[in-house]
């Protein structure tokens, strides 16, 4: 399943301690300067305290690329305890790079020598040595690492450099000077390499659009998002995945003028992001699963109150405390559905980096334009998963999408209905705009009113308005992939799950597989009539999800009356492209029997 | 009358340079040489002498005195030495050639009277006496040890075309450096193992032409990590040769002795502590006692056995080695010093040793390459321990170790003597003893001491000294 | 206990790999494991002039397929370098810090170039062809229609010459002693054989002795033979080919018995009773010569391997060579060698 042009993986295993996720940034944020495009995602340990194992793994790429590949090019061991169980996952022909002078006496099979398959090209390194010699310390054997991939693979090194002068740049120049050391050391040794293995870097292909290339997480791209969008306020309470978004935020809103406060618990954070939204500000708050079923009842009153507010959820599994450090897809009910009453709100799930830069911007012209809460949905995965992604020059978001108060006054209706079921809005303190808000269900001036057209004229309102979301301009909400017209297998996705889709699509279609592939990014409303006209166009449609239910799946059938295949996983880890492509192969020859 | 006393008289040896020479930065040659007795009372009774008062220097003197001791007629015997003096101390070496141990033929009794044949060890002094000796075109030499290698490289430079060592076990065996063996091969010489020397065989003149051998297998081990050659039942092979020179070792002769003294298996005279032999103040030292070793040996056993006479002249001991063990405040090196590759001896270029006696092979290290080699020393002299009572077990020193060099032990065993035996290594934690430094691994890089939170790991000096009591 | 038998062989040979697969065959529930310095699985030293002939690819040489090792139930450790072997406990270290228990050992580690000691200061100025990666730096270092000096010309070196002249190379070949090693030519003999090369097409240069290498000045050939007496030769490559030596070095203190080689008996059993050898490796002892000698070229080393396992597992075969060992001169006036027949 390689792009074509360059295609590597490279996989770096070792110990807490050893500088493994040091190492994985350096590498990728070194590539993404010359100009490769990078997918990387890292796996920490369960403990927090310093044992267990670290992996980290970057994808770079000449051709975009959508997930991480299920078999590496190149495995680097900095701890051959750990890295030994993932030796079988090199390719034929790639190279697995070891310590060849270990300090420990090691019994038989101890050392990662005995378990090189003998396709794969193994490379010696005396990693320890060539650290201490170059630094008097064994600190920087990552580094030395480093070096030597450059080295062995002809990578430019002076992009490495670069990287490290800038990652140490706050530490005194000792350091920085004994990393570049170590670095160099280790490249010298890599040059001199007999290369046997068949792995070979292109040149990029993107060059130009290096110097504006950017190396971002999910949860970056959505603090950028924010930031860009103009975001006034934040408040989070701290729960994995999400907590990162609540740090950057409270390091960087500050700088462009807004205010973050962490909250007491999710319930008052989504309390105050729907107090500063009814306040005019453009507000948001970060969670996961646990906390978004807290904040069930709190957007209630943000739907029946028609004031904007933005929820990111970084979803993971569940149910309850669940797996906090496993990636899922199973919030997506309680995204769409929670809560009491018949709320319908706007939910939003990007499927890549870019994607979450995108959406969260737009999270916000959306609840201010239809005045209404959005859910924007991501995943532990994503939310972690590291690529190049190319901002926009200007800023794409727009501000100021209210629909103004015309006339103030004492006749002045809050929840006056109209053609597009968007009322004019009053900000609190604008002359003429005072008005009541109140969760009690209400008449069009604001005030309670339990008559019965009442309350189904109101409901119709607050859901058709939500119409217009499927036509917000610049935005994508679904988007459909591969071969035109008629095919043998559709396939829809959400999330992150899509780029594992992707991959796996356009695999099937190098076998001659007429495929195609559908994202959904707007869940709610969902776009029906355009997944509609692609399930008219698809033989079977198959719909991959990492939950057990097959959520989506459930909410299509239910909303167009029609089956799609569930293919669902809950492993924790991201879906294997080759488990999409082989359900893709089955259904296919179902078709042709 | 003025008497000096010099207890260390010395030789002088002024070398004349002209005067130009001083200031000129460039090579010279001395112009003149010449050798003086000296020391500090000596050159006061000259300057003394010189003035014109009458003076004597008294100092002691070593050296031959040209007087033999034996028992045939002009010599005079050991029991006149042991009439006249409290202590007598033979040191006499191993001067004679060991028997080439022939089957049969010509010269079985004596090699040396064919023509071509001489023992090594008598070629080289004579050499170095200033005779000047030949050798023919196609050498062999007989032997395994440094004498056979110096005689075959001699005899390189004495212009043989073919010079072969002929070896009796295998390469691997023989008691002879890599580098020296590495230098002879370079220089052309060939070794061949695994065959023993039978007969000699000799040309109507009288003149060496050929040394028949039996060819050998190993057998056993010896003592000394060498192997037993077992010669092959009617294996014979012939070598041609025109110079044959035995280099099969040394031995001490004892023939000058007219007092009975008990010799050990080998029929060396035999020794005890102090150099003591059977016959009271008779001593013995060095080769004489033990066969050939090394200068360093016998100047050790001789320092040794001098202590011992003047025990037995004193009647008690007033001398005694010592260890003085003295803390030192940091490991005396840097890390990085154990990177540094041993300095490969720089060697004369073959060209140059081609046909000359006098070039000196190994050139010498520069200053610089001389003060980089001794930043290798391993400072084996300290000792590195951890104070068990102020460990806290953190086991920062054992991530830094750049060997197995610290261990998790239950406990150490301590022999009769008190020294430390084996360490009784665990993984499990709750039976841990101890963190301890195993001094056998230890290369004393210092890495632990540096990182330790407590201060708990000591380095000491640790010293012979001899002490007068 | 049941745990089955461990068989270690140190050699990734054509002797280590006939070895393992007889072996196999006579027990096949024993452990196998075959040690290398190398980094790749087992190809056909003999075969390495290929390279010469378009084949750059290390997967185009392999005389197994890669299934083979998981078919065969056979395990390569490559990159591992044997430091000790200690005969009594049966274990083997390695360079890496491990060790490995062995149950039997077969030693099948072959032979390196011999370099003379006096050349030992040039050696990274010259070329080897031992190994793959040794083979394809020495077609790198060599320009289209260059030159190759070949110092001595050993059979092995001879058959890479016959190789080189029909790719369009040049071979210039400074005769010495160990010109046409292994074979013992006779004097009388020899004549005819230089001729036999000169008709082959590599020009011959006699009696001259090389004292240095060095490399060329700018603008001429990469490489510059300095000839005892002054004189020099000019050419691109410089490859010593002075015959084999034993690699038996890191056996040295096993409690094995080596001359220059390890010494076996006829049933290629060394001196340990849990110890053979088998190849470039050992001396066999001949009792109708009364000494210990070696057998070269692959046709033998695959038969000792052969005779090896088989005498591990139980049998008592003597190893005979071949019955005719001798240098001849074809019909078309070339040398033929039964060391060239692999």
């Amino acid at each position: 399943m390689n792009r074509k042009g360059t295609d590597i993986q490279f996989a770096i295993i070792g110990s807490a301690g050893d500088g493994t996720i040091a190492a994985g940034d350096i590498l990728k944020r070194a590539m993404a300067r010359l100009g490769y495009k990078v997918i990387a995602f890292d796996i920490y340990p369960a403990e927090i305290r310093g044992f267990g194992k670290c992996i980290s793994r970057v994808r770079i790429t000449t051709e975009q690329a959508y997930s991480l590949k299920r078999h590496s090019d190149v495995l680097i061991s900095l701890d051959d305890s750990y890295a030994i169980p993932h030796v079988g996952e090199v390719r034929d022909y790639g190279a697995v790079i070891y310590e060849s002078s270990p300090v420990a006496r090691l019994a038989e099979g101890g050392h990662i020598t005995a378990h090189i398959k003998p396709s794969q090209l193994p490379y010696g390194v005396q990693v320890r040595g060539i650290s201490e010699r170059a630094t008097a310390s064994a600190r920087s054997r990552n580094i030395v690492v480093l070096g030597y991939l450059a080295g062995l693979y002809g990578i430019d090194p002076k992009a490495f450099r670069e990287i490290i002068a800038a990652k140490f740049r706050t530490k005194a120049q000792a350091v920085t000077d004994q990393n570049t050391a170590a670095f160099d050391a280790g490249f010298e040794t890599g040059k001199a390499v007999f290369k046997l293995d068949d792995i070979v870097l292109g040149p990029p292909l993107h060059n130009k659009e290096a110097e504006k290339t950017t190396m971002m997480t999910g949860n970056g791209a959505v603090v950028r998002g924010c930031i860009d969008a103009g975001l006034d306020t934040f408040f989070g309470y701290p729960i994995t995945p999400a907590t990162t978004i609540l740090e950057r935020l409270a390091a960087e809103l500050p700088k462009h003028g807004g205010r973050v406060l962490q909250t007491e618990d999710e319930i008052s954070a989504i309390a105050a992001t729907i107090g500063a939204g009814y306040a005019g500000a453009r507000s948001a708050t970060a969670t996961s699963g646990p906390g978004l079923a807290l904040m069930a009842e709190m957007l209630g009153l943000s739907v029946m109150g028609e004031v904007p507010s933005v929820v990111f959820v970084s979803q993971r599994g569940g149910p309850s405390t669940g797996l906090p450090t496993k990636t899922e897809q199973s919030d997506l009910n309680l995204a769409v559905f929670g809560g009491a009453g018949d709320a319908q709100r706007i939910v939003l799930a990007p499927t890549n980096v870019d994607g979450c830069y995108r959406t969260a911007g737009k999270a916000f012209e959306m609840a201010e334009q239809y005045q209404t809460p959005v859910v924007v949905l991501l995943d532990l995965y994503l939310s972690n998963r590291y690529e190049t992604v190319v901002l926009p020059d200007k800023n794409p978001f727009s501000r100021n999408l209210d629909k103004q108060m015309a006339d103030g006054g004492a006749g002045y209706m809050r929840f006056a209905d109209s053609d597009d079921h968007i009322s004019p809005r009053a900000i609190p303190g604008q002359e003429g705009g005072m008005h009541t808000v109140t969760g009690l269900e209400h008449n069009q001036l604001g005030k309670p009113s339990d008559l019965p057209e009442n309350h189904e004229a109101m409901n119709a309102k607050r859901h058709l308005k939500l119409e217009a979301a499927l036509r917000h301009p610049d935005f994508t909400i679904c988007k459909r992939f591969g071969d035109e017209g008629p095919v043998d297998v559709g396939v829809l996705g959400w999330g992150s799950t899509f780029g594992e889709i992707l991959e796996a699509m356009f695999a099937a279609q190098d076998e001659g597989i007429r495929c195609s592939a559908m994202k959904v990014v707007m869940l709610s409303p969902l776009p029906k009539d355009q997944i509609a006209a692609f399930m008219d166009d698809c033989g079977t449609v198959l719909l991959p999800e990492l939950n057990y239910e097959g959520q989506l799946a459930n909410l299509v059938s239910g909303a167009l009356g029609r089956p799609v295949t569930k293919l669902t996983r809950s492993t924790g880890s991201p879906m294997q492209v080759e488990e999409i492509l082989a359900e893709i192969r089955r259904l296919a020859q179902a078709r042709a029997a | 009358m003025i008497v000096t006393v010099t207890l260390n008289p010395s030789l002088d040896l002024t070398y004349g340079l002209e005067e130009s020479a001083l200031g000129e930065v460039e090579v010279h040659r001395a112009r003149t040489a010449s050798v003086e007795a000296s020391g500090k009372g000596v050159n006061v009774s000259l300057t003394l002498h010189r003035a014109g008062t009458p003076t004597v220097a008294v100092l002691l003197l070593a050296g031959r005195t040209g007087v033999e001791i034996g028992n045939g007629p002009g010599q005079t015997p050991l029991a006149r030495l042991r009439k006249d003096y409290d202590a007598v101390l033979l040191s006499t070496g191993s001067m004679a050639a060991v028997k080439l141990p022939l089957k049969e033929g010509e010269g079985r009794d004596d090699p040396t009277s064919i023509k071509g044949v001489e023992y090594g060890l008598n070629f080289l002094m004579e050499l170095h006496r200033g005779e000047k000796k030949k050798v023919g075109k196609r050498v062999a030499v007989v032997g395994a040890g440094f004498t056979a290698l110096d005689c075959a490289r001699v005899a390189k430079r004495l212009g043989a075309e073919e010079v072969t060592i002929h070896i009796r076990t295998a390469e691997e065996y023989i008691p002879v450096t890599k580098d020296e063996i590495f230098e002879a091969k370079r220089e052309g010489i060939r070794i061949k193992g695994l065959r023993t020397p039978v007969e000699l065989l000799v040309d109507e003149n009288g003149a060496l032409h050929g040394v028949e051998f039996a060819q050998n297998r190993l057998g056993g081990w010896r003592d000394n990590g060498r192997r037993q050659a077992i010669a092959i039942e009617g294996s014979e092979f012939t070598e041609p040769c025109d110079t044959l020179l035995i280099a099969i070792g040394q031995r001490t002769i004892n023939d000058y002795l007219d007092v009975k003294l008990e010799l050990d298996r080998w029929g060396s005279v035999k020794a005890a502590e102090g150099g003591k032999t059977s016959v009271d103040g008779v001593f013995a030292a060095g080769d004489f006692v033990s066969g050939p070793t090394t200068i360093i040996s016998a100047i050790g056993n001789g320092r040794h056995v001098a202590n011992g006479i003047d025990h037995w002249l004193m009647g008690r001991q007033r001398r005694r080695q010592m260890v003085r063990i003295e803390p030192v405040e940091g490991p005396l090196r840097e890390r990085a010093f154990d990177f540094i590759e041993s300095q490969h001896m720089p060697t004369a270029t073959l060209a140059k040793r081609a046909g000359k006696l006098t070039c000196e092979v190994e050139t010498g290290y520069s200053e610089e390459l001389a003060g980089t080699e001794s930043k290798r020393c391993y400072l084996c002299n300290l000792k590195y321990q951890i104070d068990v009572d102020n460990c806290i077990y953190c086991r920062a020193c054992i991530e830094v170790a750049p060997k197995n060099c610290i261990k998790l032990v239950e406990g150490v065993e301590i022999r009769e003597d008190g020294t430390y035996g084996e360490l009784q290594e665990t993984r499990q934690w709750d039976e841990v003893g101890a963190i301890w430094i195993d001094n056998n691994e230890c290369i004393r890089c210092g890495a632990c001491f540096m990182v330790c939170p407590t201060k708990c790991i000591s380095i000491t000096r640790n010293e012979f000294v001899t002490q007068d009591l | 206990m049941g745990e089955a038998i461990h068989n270690v062989i140190i050699g990734n040979g054509s002797a280590g790999n006939g070895a393992a697969a007889t072996l196999r065959e006579r027990d096949p529930d024993c452990r196998i494991t075959i040690i290398t310095m190398g980094s790749l699985p087992f190809y056909n030293r003999y075969d390495l002039p290929r390279v010469f002939r378009g084949c750059y690819d290390w997967r185009e040489i392999l005389v197994h397929p890669l299934s083979y090792y998981d078919d065969q139930n056979i395990t390569l450790r490559r990159n591992s370098r044997v430091t000790d072997v200690d005969g009594r406990k049966r274990t083997i270290t390695f360079a890496h810090n491990e060790t490995m228990h062995y149950d039997r050992l077969l030693v099948c580690a072959g032979g390196q170039g011999y370099l003379p000691e006096e050349l030992s200061d040039y050696r990274g100025l010259m070329n080897g062809f031992n190994s793959f990666e040794a083979a394809i730096t020495t077609y790198k270092a060599l320009p289209a229609g260059g030159s190759m000096i070949m110092l001595g010309g050993d059979m092995i070196g001879l058959d890479l010459a016959r190789t080189l002249i029909d790719t369009g190379y040049k071979v210039l070949l400074l005769t010495n002693e160990y010109t046409f090693w292994p074979h013992r030519i006779a004097d009388d003999e020899r004549e005819g054989f230089i001729n036999a090369l000169k008709h082959m097409g590599i020009e011959v240069i006699d009696g001259v002795h090389p004292v240095a290498v060095e490399e060329g000045i700018a603008g001429k050939p990469a490489r510059r033979v300095v000839l005892d007496g002054g004189g020099e030769i000019l050419g691109d490559v410089v490859m010593p080919s002075y015959g084999l030596v034993p690699t038996a070095e890191f056996m040295l203190g096993s409690g094995v018995d080596i001359e220059r080689g390890m010494l076996v008996d006829p049933m290629l059993h060394t001196t340990d009773e849990n110890i053979w050898a088998a190849g470039d490796v050992c001396q066999i002892w001949s009792a109708e010569d009364n000494t210990y000698r070696f057998y070269y070229g692959w046709n033998n080393v695959r038969l000792m391997g052969e005779v090896a396992a088989r005498n591990v597992t139980g049998a008592n075969e003597t190893f005979k060579g071949l019955d005719d060992e001798r240098l001849r001169i074809d019909k078309n006036g070339h040398l033929a060698s039964p060391f060239w027949e692999y």
